[in-house]
Order: C-alpha cells, then structure tokens, then sequence
C-alpha cells in the first residue's frame, strides 16, 4: 500500500517541479545559454586547431554540462524553501525517499533539455562527426549514464547546500569531487568511441559508471531522510 | 646528490613546522574552549 | 542532544586531558627518534638514492591521513547509529587534523616528486587520490562551517562523511586506471623490504601523534559544545519562567 504512495508521491513532486520550471522556463533558457557560452570559451581557450579541438571535445563537453547543470539543483529546492512548504511537505506521513526520486526526475528532466541542445553545438565547434553505424546509441548510453550520476548527487547535495550559508560556493565544493569518476568515465568512453574504441575500453568504463550510479543512488535514497529531516 | 639534500631537508622541515605550527593551534583553541566554557558557566551559574 | 552529565572542569576531566599531554610528548620524542634513526642509517636507495629518505615522512603521512579518514567515516556511521554528539565532534576533529595530514602528504608527494621527475606533479593514481582526499576534507570542513544548527551540521556532516568514504576507492581506482590507459610506465614502489622496518617504526610516531592530535581537538570541541549547552539550556530555562508567570 505504502509503496504505491510513494509512487505516486514522487511523480507528483515530480510534475510540480517540472511545470514550475516550465512556466519559468527562462531558467532552462538561461542554463542552456550559458553551457554553449562555456563550450564557446574552452573552444577559445583550447583551439583553434582542429586536432586539439577534437581530443578535447569530451572533456569540454562534460565540463560544460556540470558547470551549466549545477545551477539548476539549488533551484529545484527554492521554490520549498521560498514558501515555507518544506516543512508541510515533511508532514505528510510517507517515506522521505519519495521526495528525493521526485526532485531527481524533473532535475533529469532539467538536465536532459539542457544537453538536447549543447550536445549539437559541441560537435559543432568542436568538429566531430556524428558517429557512424549504431556507435551513437554508445555515446547515448554514456551520456545517460554519466548524466544520471551528476544528477543524483546534484539532487542529493542540493538539499543540504541550498539551506546553508555560501550556497553558490558550496554546492560545487561538496559534488566536484564526488563527480571526478563520472568524469573520468563518461570523457575516456566518449573520447574512445569517438575514435572507434580501438582498446575496448568503453565497455568498461560504462561499466564502472553503472556501478556508480547504482552504488550513489541506493545510497542517497538511503541517506535522504537524514539530511531533509533535520 | 647535494642538490637533492636540499629537497630532503625541505621535507623534514616542512614536516616539523606543520606539526609545531598545528600544535600551537591546538593549544589556542584549548585556551580559548576552556575560557568560554568558564565564562558560561559564570554566566548561567552552574554546571552540567 | 545531551553532552552528557559529565561536568567538563572536574579533576576526572582534568586528568584525562593530563593523560593525553603526556600521550604528545611520548609522541614527538618517538617521532623525533625514528627520523633520527632512518636518516642517519638508512642505506641510499638503487634508482632514488638518498631521496629515498622522503618517503620516510611521505609514506607514514598518507597512511595516517588516510586513517584519519577512517575514522571520520566510523564516527559519522556511530552518529547516524546512536544520534550521539560525541560522535560527531569526534568526526569533526579527525577532519581537521586529516585535512592537514593530507595536506602534508601532497606537499612530501611533491618534494619527492620534482627532484625525481623533474616536475612538481605527474597525476600519478596515488597522489591524485591523495588529493582527491584532501578536496573531500575540505567540503566537509566547509559544510560544518557554512551549518550553524548544531544537530543539522552534525547530520549533514555525517552524511557527507559517509558518502565521501564510499567514493575514495571509487576514485583511486579510475585515476589508477586512467592512467595505465595513457601512460606506459607506472610509479616504481615505494618500498623496498629493507626500508619496510624503518618505515613502520615512523608510521607508529606519527599514529600516536594522530591519536594525540584527535583526542585533544575532540576534548577542546567538547569544551565549546558544554559552553554553548549551558547558554542554551539558561535560555531556554529563562524562557519557560517566563510562560509560566504569563500563564
């Protein structure tokens, strides 16, 4: 019975937070804006050398999303935190796990927007071919999965960081170094396949990202209600 | 080799600057812990 | 939360903050003895020569620094467990003190390196994750910073603890992997078994310095939570006078 709640709890705090965002949707403007502006900058920064350009693509694409895609976690708990709802949300009875799931699906949401649109522009100035045959339903995967991991303890650190002092600052300093093997992974598969894979190294590292994301998600559906309840 | 002494030197000294350094601190934030924890007590008169 | 019905100036507290001062002297002298020891009869290394000597202050560094963590880490599971304050101030002096081990570890790291490499850093898997480590360190101290609600900052930093822990092997692991993808040669070993002995007997002094440094940053900290109970608890007594006579 509890479970089908909860089900229901986090689609609807879900789709609140998605059409507060819609009707704001100069934010996801905003936000994707400023990831083909950063993309703009490392391609000064790097370039413009073809060769250069091209083995730096990944990396400045990754880059660009986190940098960009931060800005949209501390916003996914301002609209509570304005109205005071935190605190009538946490009355309800139900599990606090819920509330998490929620806010991570519409942050995806968020985020996968966001991508939609800075993903073609980095091929762009970056000038990488679209990948042959299936190998983009590779670089797909990989993107999923690395995004899924940002987004999770994005979502996770959020929920203290948007409640503290310095939020700006913080934010960055408690999840950067927890996305340093998202990062490793997702630039290193992505590079490699952009090249053909010639070592068989993507699989594993897709690999490595999926454990990741499955250890970081139990755990912070494990740990979200000590840090939303207090 | 006795450009390298340098670099073990440097090492060493480092090593025992930091722990003097840190040992002083320590030693502040006991001094002043133990003063404010004085100052509550006056203040709320009593303890624990 | 309770401190605890312990008063904090009794001659019981008195005498264990005495027990750990004598715990620091031991400590130094033992530390002071075992360099004394490596640098004046250890024999130059094969490759490294007498560089080899760093690793002497790097080596027992890293481990204590990451042992720190460690316990950070137990600490902030027990708080989770048992909701119990000396948990967390136990978890918040062993940052500090692992914070500036892991500090001193990448310093060493770098000392060693440059005469070695020629450069000041490789992104060798060790160090990165070392400094990985000390990136994890500070966003905890910070996070405790930027809290003031003490029983929030203490869930909060139990938490970010904990899942911090959970990433260092995660870390290690890719950088070590990143970087036998791109790179032909590794780092030699740091220890040859001749050295091991040498190595020990330091990484001991220094352990006991650690347990010295942790204990009494943990009895200061206990320190300033019994103040600021005492403040809280009057307040909250003045307070509930007050409803009474308006009542």
């Amino acid at each position: 019975m509890s479970w089908a709640s909860d089900v229901r709890r986090m689609r609807a705090i879900a789709w609140k937070d998605l059409t507060a965002e819609r009707r704001s949707r100069a934010v996801l403007n905003a936000v994707t804006f400023l990831g083909v502006l950063i993309l703009m900058l490392f391609g000064f920064a790097l370039g413009p050398d073809r060769d250069a350009l091209r083995d730096a693509a990944a990396g400045a694409l990754w880059l660009a999303i986190l940098f960009s895609g931060i800005l949209a976690f501390n916003r996914s708990y301002q609209v509570e935190l304005d109205g005071g709802a935190l605190e009538s949300l946490l009355l309800y009875p139900g599990s606090r796990w819920s509330i998490f799931a929620g806010k991570l699906l519409a942050n995806l949401a968020f985020v996968f927007l966001v991508e939609l649109i800075v993903i073609p522009v980095a091929m762009v100035l970056f000038q990488v071919q679209f990948p042959e045959g299936w190998a983009w339903a590779s670089q797909l995967a990989v993107l999923v999965l690395g995004t899924v991991g940002f987004v999770i303890l994005g979502t996770f650190y959020a929920a203290m960081s948007s409640r503290s002092r310095s939020r700006e600052v913080l934010l960055p300093l408690l999840l950067f170094p927890m996305m340093i093997p998202v990062l490793l992974g997702a630039v290193e598969s992505s590079t490699s396949l952009l090249r053909g894979d010639p070592m068989r190294e993507a699989g594993a590292w897709m690999g490595m990202l999926t454990a990741f994301d499955i250890i970081f998600l139990t755990a912070a559906l494990v740990t979200f209600e000590y840090v939303i309840e207090v | 080799m006795a450009d390298n002494s340098t670099y073990i030197f440097a090492a060493y000294a480092i090593t025992w600057l930091t722990l003097i350094a840190y040992l002083v601190h320590l030693r502040r934030t006991r001094r002043d812990a133990e003063r404010r924890y004085r100052d509550a007590q006056r203040a709320t008169g009593g303890s624990i | 939360m309770a401190v605890g019905t312990m008063d904090l100036t009794t001659d019981v507290a008195a005498s264990a903050r005495g027990r750990t001062n004598w715990l620091g002297v031991a400590g130094i002298l033992a530390l002071a003895a075992a360099q004394l020891f490596v640098v004046v009869t250890s024999p130059p290394d094969r490759d490294m020569g007498h560089l080899q000597k760093i690793m002497y202050v790097h080596v027992p560094a890293a481990w204590n620094a990451f042992l720190a963590y460690f316990v950070v880490a137990i600490a902030s599971l027990r708080y989770l467990w048992k909701g119990r304050q000396t948990d967390d101030l136990l978890a918040a002096s062993a940052a500090e003190v692992g914070a500036l081990l892991t500090g001193l570890t990448l310093a060493l790291g770098m000392i060693w390196g440059r005469p070695t490499w020629g450069v000041w850093w490789t992104w060798d898997p060790r160090l990165t994750s070392t400094a990985v480590l000390f990136f994890i360190f500070i966003a905890y101290l910070l996070l405790r910073a930027f809290v003031d609600d003490p029983e929030r900052r203490a869930q909060w930093s139990a938490v970010v603890g904990l899942l911090g822990a959970l990433n260092v092997p995660i870390v290690y692991m890719s950088v070590r992997w990143w970087r036998t993808l791109h790179q032909i040669q590794s780092s030699p070993s740091t220890v040859d078994p001749a050295y091991a002995w040498g190595l020990r007997a330091n990484a001991i002094a220094v352990l006991v310095m650690l347990i010295f440094c942790i204990r009494h940053r943990y009895e200061s900290a206990r320190l300033e939570r019994g103040a600021d109970d005492l403040v809280d608890r009057a307040a909250l007594a003045a307070g509930r006078g007050r409803e009474v006579t308006d009542g």
